[in-house]
């Protein structure tokens, strides 16, 4: 359908448009313009309006295309989407879940038709604060002060790949409720005269408690590594705004392909892990403790589906891949290194040696 | 005045495994999320009960030898 608005275009020269974080505007590369959101949204939103009656009034006078003779993509668009770049055209080819890309041909910065529609728009996002460079320039602050880090893996490698990407979060909200039973003992001793009597005071001690929790984020797409989509929380939800495809283009965005039954275990186990921890914090005054029976029943509340920045960066060091990410909102960069065993066997040494001397010197003095 | 090298071999080993653990560890910045403590409702916990029983109390009673100096010193 011809008003499906998929790429935002300069009002004033046509170039494509996108979101830069630092300004909170779309900007067109080109002639340097920028706009609000509410701006372009108002625009295209008109724009969609009048294309709407333009081809109701096409399909009416029988200018509609004829396009019986064409054959769908049948099985083989399983799994796929096939949509028109709208600057210049180009029939491009994006996975099922992709719902913004770049066009290959002219760069232009696409809203993949269809993707957010009825039950799959998202309700809020995060727009992307850190840059591009700034991503670049995270990478290498996360090499810094890592002292086992070979020296070739600096030098030899370079960022493969950076993606800035949207990707999809489920928020849930709940409350935790349990009862515990823990065993505690508290010891003291006494002296008398060649004996020590060591006292160990049992305890039966019981705790119930109740916590609630807010927008647990859950990441929902099999595309994104988990560990790391947990490793960057936490995002600050003051900057949670009302989902609009306007913050879209100049980054891909992935739909989800994780449903909410099968991520809500994932928070379940946040809510039952958190509520233990609060109670196990009011046993106190104990030598040892530890947990004999535990009840925890989870109540599940409203959920959300939200779209938070990620920037991805992969790089390859002796034929392995190394994959980063970056929160695209605060600039906290997560993702494994490799040890290098020469240094580790030195830095061994180089702290046995010098406490081997340091006590053998005390002990020498204490006699 | 004589060195214990047993204890001294001891000492420097836990000290420099604890070095190489803690610098081993930062390389590993990945990790699966286990608690909501950040997400968790400002004032939402509540203790709704809290019991501290003493069941009963056990001795140990340990002899030790008084330390004789060995002879010829």
């Amino acid at each position: 359908m011809a008003s499906q608005i998929n790429n935002y275009q300069c009002p004033a020269c046509t170039g494509p448009l996108h979101y830069v974080g630092t300004s909170d505007k779309l900007e067109c590369d080109y002639c340097g313009s920028s706009y609000s959101i509410p701006e372009i949204e108002k625009l295209y939103a008109e724009q969609e309006a009048k294309a709407k009656e333009e081809y109701a009034a096409a399909q009416a006078a029988g200018e509609g295309w004829d396009n019986s003779n064409l054959t769908s993509w049948g099985e083989e668009a399983n799994g796929m989407k096939v949509y028109s770049c709208p600057s210049c055209g180009a029939e491009l080819i994006t996975d099922e879940t992709t719902a913004a890309s770049s066009c290959p041909y002219c760069g232009n910065n696409n809203v993949v038709p269809g993707q957010f529609e009825d039950t799959l728009k998202p309700d809020k996002i995060i727009p992307f604060k850190i840059t591009k460079e700034q991503a670049i320039a995270g990478l290498q602050e996360h090499y810094k002060g890592k002292k086992l880090l070979p020296k070739s893996f600096i030098s030899g490698n370079s960022v493969q790949e950076i993606t800035g990407v949207y990707v999809p979060f489920w928020l849930f909200d709940g409350s935790a409720s349990a009862d515990v039973q823990y065993r505690a003992e508290k010891t003291h001793s006494e002296r008398h005269g060649d004996d020590e009597i060591i006292f160990t005071e049992h305890w039966d001690v019981a705790r119930s408690g109740h916590a609630a929790f807010a927008d647990v984020p859950v990441d929902a797409s099999s595309k994104m590594p988990s560990g790391h989509m947990d490793s960057i929380e936490p995002y600050d939800y003051s900057d949670l705004r009302d989902f609009s495809t306007a913050y879209l283009p100049g980054f891909l965005a992935d739909k989800y392909d994780i449903s909410i039954e099968d991520s809500a275990s994932r928070a379940d186990v946040r809510f039952e892990n958190t509520i233990l921890s609060d109670l196990a914090q009011t046993v106190t005054g104990y030598s040892s403790v530890s947990v004999v029976n535990k009840n925890v029943r989870i109540k599940r509340g409203k959920v959300e589906y939200a779209l938070f920045p990620v920037w991805m960066l992969s790089t390859k060091w002796n034929d392995q891949t190394y994959t980063f990410a970056m929160n695209g909102q605060t600039g906290k960069m997560v993702g494994d290194l490799p040890i290098d065993k020469g240094r580790l066997v030195g830095m061994f040494f180089k702290w046995f040696i010098p406490t081997a001397a340091i006590v053998a010197v005390i002990s020498m003095f204490m006699g | 005045m004589e060195i214990s090298w047993g204890m001294v071999i001891i000492i420097a080993l836990i000290v420099a495994i604890i070095a190489c653990a803690i610098a081993s560890g930062s390389m590993k910045t990945v990790h699966t999320a286990t608690s909501a403590k950040h997400y968790e409702k400002e004032g939402s916990f509540s203790l709704t009960n809290k019991v501290d029983n003493h069941i009963n109390t056990t001795q140990q009673r340990i002899h030790h030898e008084k330390s004789t100096p060995p002879p010829g010193k």
